[in-house]
């Protein structure tokens, strides 16, 4: 009975109070909370009662009053007596629970396998978004970070790099900005002679350290003194050189010879230091031009670190640094297209998308989890009501409800535990699977692990599992009606059987029809980019980038005739069917840039993409030309500008027209008249759907540049080549290093590898929820049909056929499955926008792919009721004799 | 005694709010907090609280009939001089602090 005076509380909150309460404080508690909930003065009881009863259960509070009234001075023995008996009373419960569930040996392995495949997968899929993308960044001030990348030309758009001048400017101009490093890799020798080694370094500026909070161990950081324009004498070791070359020793003030050159050891760096993409740098040098000087305004190559000052967060500075962008284009870069500088906070640039992806397959997994709890759920709810006669019998031997609820919570917080512990099994291979098969590029892959964080994660979603899935089948106990029970002898005792398990079985298959139309949409778009037939043999094509030094070939002249040479010397080796360079296309290289052009007889300026090619690049790419000729030795210095455009850009702008022989201007720059000589063949993009730009190309003996792309059309495997390569190159200056050297196949086989990656993914979710609810259709089906076996059983004897009887089964599947569908297309349709980043050429309402979702879940529904309909044809008639 | 001589913030609160009636019961001295110091701390919480006060001898509680409880004793707490002492003070010092280096001047 409750006291009077309480009637007007929450029940179920007052319930749960008294439940969680340590009985020294539960009247006490319960009856000043009644007193205060009916004040006149109080707004919204029933609001301020849950209030209540939420801020008692935040775990804290709860322990602190556990601790307090065991260590309440006067009754202290008798109270810890108390306390002791609480927990006696919990093992006792979970002892209970756990030789019960091994009496039920199948249902208890059948649930603990379910909740161990969703907590297993939510686990893994937790640690490596928490590894990846949720873990701050491990710096001081992580959001006052930041970095600036420039836009032009000829800088790649995936690079974020600065140069050192317009650094400096940045920083002078605006005051938010408390420190602005830059640094970039400057691999070093160490020694001389014959054993002189390479050894990962970096030039950096003081400010780089600061940024990130960094203190030397020893010695001290490298200072604004250190750098003025002289040659450097001094370095900064990392910790692991230190201990690797110097067995910790005495380092401060000792010598070392780099690159030929004495310099002074001045510092060690502490372990763990990690600068983005300077990461693993043993040795770093003070950087070795004057960051001031106007020389080096172009030399975009550098990383940027900044840090804003307190108070002022990445994002907020965002917004100075871009009003100093117009200052300093209209100082220096006037003349550069699109010049541009993009400040971004470092977690942004660190991170990119990669964050939203993972985040989104958080979610899918959490879908995943959901359709576990749900199936286990339903297994229990069988249970009970296989168990229904037990608690009619312990309430009549004066169990309390409670004392039921508590029985069936208890065994839901053991099967969701022993499930957590079997699904971090799974998590860790999961992990050590994703480690392995994670696409590159993914940041701090390396850091993804099974740690404490993720454990108590672990924990969290088992105890949220159990509360989800225990919470129906306790309810369910608590309201066992004993009276009914008696009459029936235990066969319909609680309302609404099957329609709570009904429901639950529903929501599995709305889930898993969200799941599969998702990974359905990223597997079409996944075949998309397999598919792609760049319209040449792009197995038989090389490419590798190499930049030249710009005090070695200081002229323009000098520097097209470096890549004309090395073309002469590459064409020249045996296997080579063509050579050419080019400062992008298809696979390799950024975006170059886009103008907008004048073309006779149109008004409207005409956008296209540029790129520089050398002669014969085409031919060597194996993209036909289709009208006049392509890019050619002749179109050198000194002769007209010329120009090869590709299909679309002919079609858009010229239409029927040839476009061959009109001379076209670019919008900004009108005196730079441009003829075009020659129309080739679009490249279809990678990206399946995305449409063909217009695009030119001009000579870059013309426009030469100090870095180019060579592609090499080989009648050989391409990779057989490249030692031949290196040398030819560096018979003509040994200072030029060629980066790697890969196939334009490679290179589309390694873009694949995100698209693949996040088809496996989510396909394998998807595949999981999709067995899951299979199986929670078929048992409910086959209880159903168990249920039901007198019924049939009498419709047989009266002559029913047994089709009509599996029609019955049937029946019910479609019942299951029909509003399942409609609920799942809803959220397929949520889940098609929520993938929308990650597919190409698809639309998130994809119909072939919702259609093939939806047949999906209808192949598996009915396979689900085929065992429980041949059951329920072959019901003998004779139980309507023996049901009794 | 883990903080020493010095009552913690909420600690502080609940010793004043009981303080300022003499004696109170739980309830009261919630909605002391409720009105006054505008806190809707959780019952419980003040619960505990009065216990640990209670074991460092800073309050001291007696059961009291109140008819209109269903005859149910209520506990009333009052501060003990060794808690009044502490509340002092904690005053004191926070009166000190304040006293040197006014929050606004920093602005």
């Amino acid at each position: 009975m409750r006291p009077p005076g309480r009637a007007h509380v929450p029940v179920i909150a007052e319930r749960l109070l008294a439940l969680v309460l340590p009985s020294a404080l539960r009247e006490e508690v319960l009856s000043d909370l009644a007193d205060l909930a009916t004040r006149p003065d109080r707004k919204s009881p029933n609001l301020w009662y849950w209030r209540q009863v939420f801020a008692t259960l935040w775990p804290p509070t709860l322990l602190a009053m556990y601790v307090e009234t065991t260590r309440a001075d006067a009754a202290w023995p008798e109270r810890l007596e108390r306390g002791a008996t609480f927990v006696e009373g919990l093992l006792s419960d979970a002892r209970r629970a756990a030789r019960s569930l091994r009496r039920r040996r199948a249902y208890a392995l059948t649930a603990i396998a379910t909740l161990a495949i969703g907590i297993g997968a939510t686990t893994a899929m937790f640690s490596v978004a928490w590894g990846v993308a949720l873990r701050p960044l491990p710096y001081e001030h992580a959001g006052r970070l930041f970095t600036v990348c420039t836009r032009a030309v000829v800088i790649p758009a995936a690079a974020c790099v600065l140069s050192p001048p317009n650094a400096a400017d940045l920083k002078q101009r605006v005051p938010e900005i408390e420190f602005l490093g830059v640094g970039r890799r400057w691999e070093v020798k160490v020694g001389s002679g014959e054993d002189a080694e390479s050894v990962p370094g970096a030039v950096v500026t003081p400010d780089v350290f600061r940024a990130f909070g960094v203190r030397a161990q020893r010695g001290r950081l490298l200072e604004e003194t250190d750098l003025i324009g002289r040659p450097s004498t001094v370095a900064m070791i990392s910790d692991a050189y230190w201990r690797a070359r110097f067995g910790a020793g005495d380092v401060i003030g000792r010598g070392i010879t780099l690159d030929g050159q004495r310099v002074t050891i001045v510092g060690v760096l502490p372990p763990g230091v990690e600068v983005p993409r300077l990461e693993a740098v043993d040795i770093w040098r003070p950087l070795h031009v004057d960051p001031l000087d106007e020389e080096n305004r172009q030399w975009a190559g550098f990383h940027v670190f900044g840090r804003v000052r307190a108070g002022h967060t990445s994002a907020s500075v965002a917004a100075r640094v871009a009003a100093v962008v117009p200052q300093l284009r209209d100082e220096h870069f006037r003349a550069v297209d699109g010049w541009d500088l993009i400040p971004r906070s470092l977690t942004d640039w660190v991170l990119g998308s990669s964050r939203d992806v993972l985040v989104l397959f958080l979610a899918a997994v959490g879908l995943l989890l959901l359709v576990a709890c749900a199936n286990v759920a339903n297994l229990m709810l069988a249970q009970s009501r296989a168990r229904v006669q037990e608690w009619g019998v312990r309430t009549a031997l004066g169990a309390s409800p409670e004392r039921l609820v508590s029985l069936q919570l208890t065994e839901s917080f053991l099967l969701a535990f022993s499930g957590a512990a079997v699904g971090l099994a799974v998590a860790i291979a999961g992990v050590r699977a994703f480690r392995r098969f994670a696409p590159a590029g993914l940041p701090r892959v390396e850091e993804v692990a099974v740690s404490p964080t993720v454990l108590t994660f672990t924990i969290a979603v088992a105890a949220v599992t159990a509360v989800i899935f225990g919470v129906a089948p306790a309810l369910h106990a608590a309201h066992v009606n004993v009276a009914g029970m008696l009459r029936s002898g235990g066969r319909t005792t609680t309302r609404g059987r099957g329609r709570l398990s009904a429901t639950l079985v529903a929501a599995e298959i709305a889930i898993a029809l969200t799941l599969i139309v998702a990974a359905g949409l990223v597997t079409r778009s996944f075949a998309g980019f397999a598919r792609w037939n760049p319209g040449f043999d792009a197995g038989r094509v090389g490419t590798f980038w190499m930049s030249a030094s710009s005090d070695r070939y200081d002229t323009r002249d000098r520097i097209a005739q470096l890549w004309a040479t090395l073309e002469r010397e590459i064409g020249s080796i045996p296997g080579v069917e063509a050579v050419a360079t080019a400062s992008a296309g298809p696979m390799f290289g950024g975006g170059d840039g886009s103008a907008d052009f004048r073309i006779p007889g149109r008004e409207r300026p005409a956008p296209a993409a540029w790129y520089n090619v050398g002669p014969g690049f085409f031919h060597a790419l194996g993209v036909p030309t289709l009208r006049g000729r392509e890019v050619e030795e002749r179109d050198g210095p000194g002769a007209p500008l010329a120009a090869v455009v590709n299909e679309t850009f002919a079609r858009r702008y010229f239409g029927p027209a040839d476009p061959v022989g009109a001379t076209i201007s670019s919008v900004n720059e009108r005196e730079r008249r441009t003829l075009i000589v020659g129309v080739v063949r679009d490249v279809p993009p990678f990206t399946p759907g995305a449409p063909v730009e217009p695009q030119i190309y001009w000579s870059n003996r013309q426009e030469p540049r100090w870095g180019a792309y060579f592609v090499l059309r080989t009648t050989v495997r391409p990779a057989l080549l490249a030692e031949g390569v290196r040398l030819r190159i560096r018979g003509v200056d040994p200072e030029l290093r060629p980066g790697a050297f890969e196939t334009i196949a490679d290179l589309a086989q390694y873009e694949l590898r995100r698209p693949l990656f996040n088809m496996l993914l989510l396909t394998a979710f998807a595949l999981t929820a999709l067995l899951l609810a299979g199986v929670g259709t078929y048992a409910l089906l086959a209880y159903l049909v168990s249920q039901r076996d007198r019924e049939i059983g009498i419709r047989l004897a009266l002559g029913a056929q047994p089709r009509q009887v599996a029609t019955l089964v049937m029946r019910d599947a479609a019942l299951l499955a029909g509003p399942g569908i409609g609920f799942g297309l809803l959220g397929a349709y949520g889940a098609g926008r929520s993938v929308s980043a990650l597919i190409h050429g698809v639309s998130p309402t994809d119909p072939a792919t919702f259609a093939a979702g939806v047949g999906a879940i209808a192949f598996v529904a009915a396979i689900a009721c085929l065992a429980p309909a041949w059951r329920a044809m072959r019901v003998p008639p004779a139980v309507t004799l023996t049901g009794e | 005694m883990a903080k020493g001589e010095y009552l913690g913030e909420f600690e502080h609160l609940v010793m004043l709010a009981i303080a300022q009636s003499g004696e109170a019961g739980g309830a009261d001295i919630h909605h002391k907090l409720e009105t006054i110091a505008r806190r809707d701390a959780s019952l419980p919480a003040i619960y505990v609280t009065l216990a640990r006060l209670e074991r460092k001898g800073c309050v001291r509680s007696h059961e009291a009939p109140v008819p209109d409880r269903g005859g149910r004793p209520r506990r009333l707490f009052s501060v003990t001089r060794a808690g009044a002492a502490a509340l002092r003070r904690s005053r004191e010092a926070l009166e000190r602090l304040w006293a040197d280096k006014p929050i606004e001047h920093r602005r």
